[in-house]
């Protein structure tokens, strides 16, 4: 047996690669909880009174988190499908 | 005068005895089996280095108590002093441990190496080792052929112990012929005078043999055949604890301030250790015979209370020294400082590039990380001034208008002085040290450090288009057009927001915050882009800046966007740790440019 086939026996007999894919998914379970938290401050500050530049300023930090929550929500998916390559 | 004189002189002497003493050559071919399997040793756990061992001594030296834990606990299990003494300085000069840390593990490894004498003392001369050293020579050199440098790493241990092993039985074997023929103990002197004579020779010889280790071993098999007393067996292993300090002092010359300063720790806390063994010798002997006859040693058995006195002298250092640490470390920071030559006077240099470093590399990495940390610092503030901007206006909430009107000096700064002064030597020693440094690197290290290269040269491109926009910038600054002045303010005002966002990314741990601001750049790259936005084509239609304006302009939006892509580039290199979740899913979580094109139609 090479070696490399060797380490490949020994990375699936010890279930390495899910142990990473693991990894990966837990990441961004706690990232996109985050996100989601800073989601709620930004609609909190939203709620207060604003000059019109700074209420500019969040609405568009709620759209970049907005867009970082549904990206993060579709690669966890993907993630979930280990067959799908995203 | 080493190499001209005393080199051929011992090897004379050497050959002298070889030709003499076919006894002198076995106790001599068992010290250089000995010091051979030690460094055979050493080989192999450096080849662990670059994880394991890293990782623990990065958590574990937290605090003084844990660092001095770390120093016992690697030193028995290595049983290599030198190899935490080089480990230890090269660490400190990556500044990933700061001088009392180091000192602690030092003092930790000379309580450590105590261990090597109680199990040559308890084992090493009851059990005939020889016969275990044939199979780990066999097996360490066929894992030593190995490709997998894992495998190569415990062939190299295997290898190592079994010559330290083959190594002390020589050297018993020589002892024991040895004293058919002649009787060394007749020359044993009494009293403090032989206390001193010994201390000299045990010195001597730890020096030459770069090993505390082995002279001890050499000491104790002494000691087991009759051939010295025990009161000059303890003198030669306080000898020997003096001079394994010239280790570290070797290993100091190649590294930075304080590798040196932790070598003079080592040498005055050995020196200290040493005073209080001589003057307390009577005392602690006393104290020896006491443990001896409670822990069943045989009253005869000099060899096992050898490691007692080892042990005991050197724990009454450690007990010493430990409320003076902080002390220490202020004198030594006072009485070691780097001097600069009048040329060097203004010039920056980098500080944690040293050949102790490329030992390890983790600390190879560490240090390049560190150093390119130290670019972007003189870089941000080059960047800054060179925009007029004061720093503690951008690090401040002030609104971005009022920063702007903080003005740095009344003058702009000439960038190229301070690009010559503050980046040029660095960034050139960050590439060079690199290049060195990739050859002891595996591939997970090479990206790692292809990575930091890629941010060093964005902070240098990132001055460099400084330089070119600044022209510019004074040229329109309070200029009678108010349009072309209006368009440099706001860029002004765009860089101080783009500069403060990246300071703020420097400095937080939250990983969501890191992550929209990288993303908030990218946006604002394209949205304050004015050749895009449609801001440069109005004024040129409305006729509000000339032609010489217009070109002005554009090239100089050039400037600016390298500068904002390039700034980003390097703080999601620098800024964004490879373990954290964040750094885990590196290019997942980036915004791509049709997203950031979809929001900006959006608001149009």
């Amino acid at each position: 047996m090479g070696v490399n086939k060797f380490i490949k026996s020994v990375l699936g007999a010890l279930n390495l690669k899910e142990f990473e894919l693991k990894s990966k998914k837990k990441s961004l379970k706690t990232l996109l909880s985050k996100l989601k938290k800073r989601r709620v401050k930004i609609y909190k500050e939203l709620k207060k009174e604003k000059s019109v530049q700074e209420i500019e300023e969040l609405n568009e930090k709620l759209e970049l988190i907005s867009l970082h929550i549904k990206n993060g929500k579709e690669r966890l998916n993907a993630l979930k499908k280990p067959s799908k390559k995203y | 005068m080493y190499t001209r004189i005393l080199f051929p002189l011992l090897l004379l002497i050497l050959a002298y005895e070889f030709w003499s003493s076919p006894n002198f050559t076995d106790i001599s071919a068992g010290v250089a089996i000995f010091l051979f399997g030690m460094l055979s040793l050493e080989q192999g756990f450096k080849s662990f280095t670059g994880g394991l061992l890293d990782k623990i001594l990065k958590n574990s030296t937290d605090k003084l108590y844990k660092s001095i834990g770390f120093g016992i606990v690697s030193t028995s299990i290595m049983q290599s002093s030198s190899l935490v003494s080089v480990l230890t300085i090269s660490f400190l000069g990556a500044g990933l441990i700061g001088l009392t840390q180091g000192i602690g593990i030092i003092f930790g490894a000379n309580l450590g190496t105590t261990t090597g004498a109680w199990l040559v003392a308890a084992y090493g001369l009851k059990v005939d080792i020889a016969t275990y050293a044939m199979p780990m020579l066999v097996f360490g050199v066929v894992f030593i052929f190995q490709k997998s440098t894992s495998l190569k790493g415990v062939g190299y241990i295997l290898t190592g112990l079994g010559f330290l092993f083959l190594g002390i039985h020589y050297m018993k074997e020589g002892f024991e012929a040895f004293k058919s023929s002649i009787n060394l103990s007749t020359y044993s002197v009494g009293g403090y005078k032989g206390l001193f004579i010994f201390i000299l020779i045990g010195v001597f010889a730890t020096v030459v043999m770069q090993s505390s280790h082995a002279t001890l071993v050499l000491i104790i098999t002494a000691l087991s055949v009759g051939q010295i007393s025990y009161e000059n067996a303890l003198a030669l292993a306080i000898g020997a604890n003096i001079g394994t300090t010239i280790t570290a002092i070797i290993g100091a010359m190649s590294s930075n301030i304080d590798g040196k300063r932790l070598a003079a720790a080592h040498l005055i806390f050995n020196l200290v250790t040493a005073f209080i063994a001589i003057a307390f010798i009577y005392q602690i002997i006393h104290i020896v015979d006491y443990l001896a006859t409670n822990l069943n040693i045989a009253a005869d058995n000099y060899t096992l209370k050898l490691a007692i006195f080892h042990t005991i002298f050197n724990t009454i250092g450690i007990l010493v020294m430990i409320p003076f640490i902080d002390k220490l470390v202020l004198f030594l920071q006072k009485a070691l400082t780097v001097k600069k030559s009048p040329d060097e006077v203004g010039y920056d240099n980098a500080q944690y590039l040293n050949e102790s470093v490329l030992e390890f590399s983790q600390s190879a990495i560490a240090a390049i990380n560190k150093e390119t940390i130290h670019l972007y610092k003189n870089s941000f503030n080059i960047i800054a001034h060179g925009l007029n901007l004061k720093i503690s206006a951008i690090n401040s909430k002030l609104d971005l208008e009022e920063v702007i009107q903080n003005h740095y000096a009344k003058n702009y700064i000439n960038v190229d002085e301070y690009y010559q002064k503050k980046i040029k030597n660095i960034y050139g020693e960050i590439i060079a040290f690199s290049t060195r440094a990739q050859a002891i690197m595996g591939p997970g290290n090479i990206e790692a450090l292809y990575q930091l290269k890629l941010a060093s040269r964005d902070l240098v491109e990132s001055v460099k288009n400084t330089k070119h926009l600044q022209k510019n910038l004074v040229k329109y600054d309070q200029h009678q057009n108010k349009f072309i002045e209006r368009e440099y303010l706001n860029i002004r005002m765009n860089l101080a927001g783009l500069l403060r966002d990246i300071h703020t990314i420097s400095q937080t741990k939250e990983e969501d915050v890191i992550l929209l601001l990288l993303s908030q750049i990218r946006l604002h790259t394209k949205k304050d882009d004015i050749t895009s936005n449609g801001i440069l084509d109005d004024l040129i239609r409305k006729h509000e800046i000339t032609n010489e304006m217009a070109t002005s302009l554009m090239n100089d939006t050039i400037y600016v966007y390298n500068i904002r892509t390039k700034l980003c580039n390097m703080a999601e290199v620098l800024f964004v740790e490879s373990d954290s979740d964040l750094g885990k899913l590196e290019k997942d979580m980036q915004i791509s440019q049709s997203e950031i094109e979809d929001i900006l139609d959006k608001k149009e």
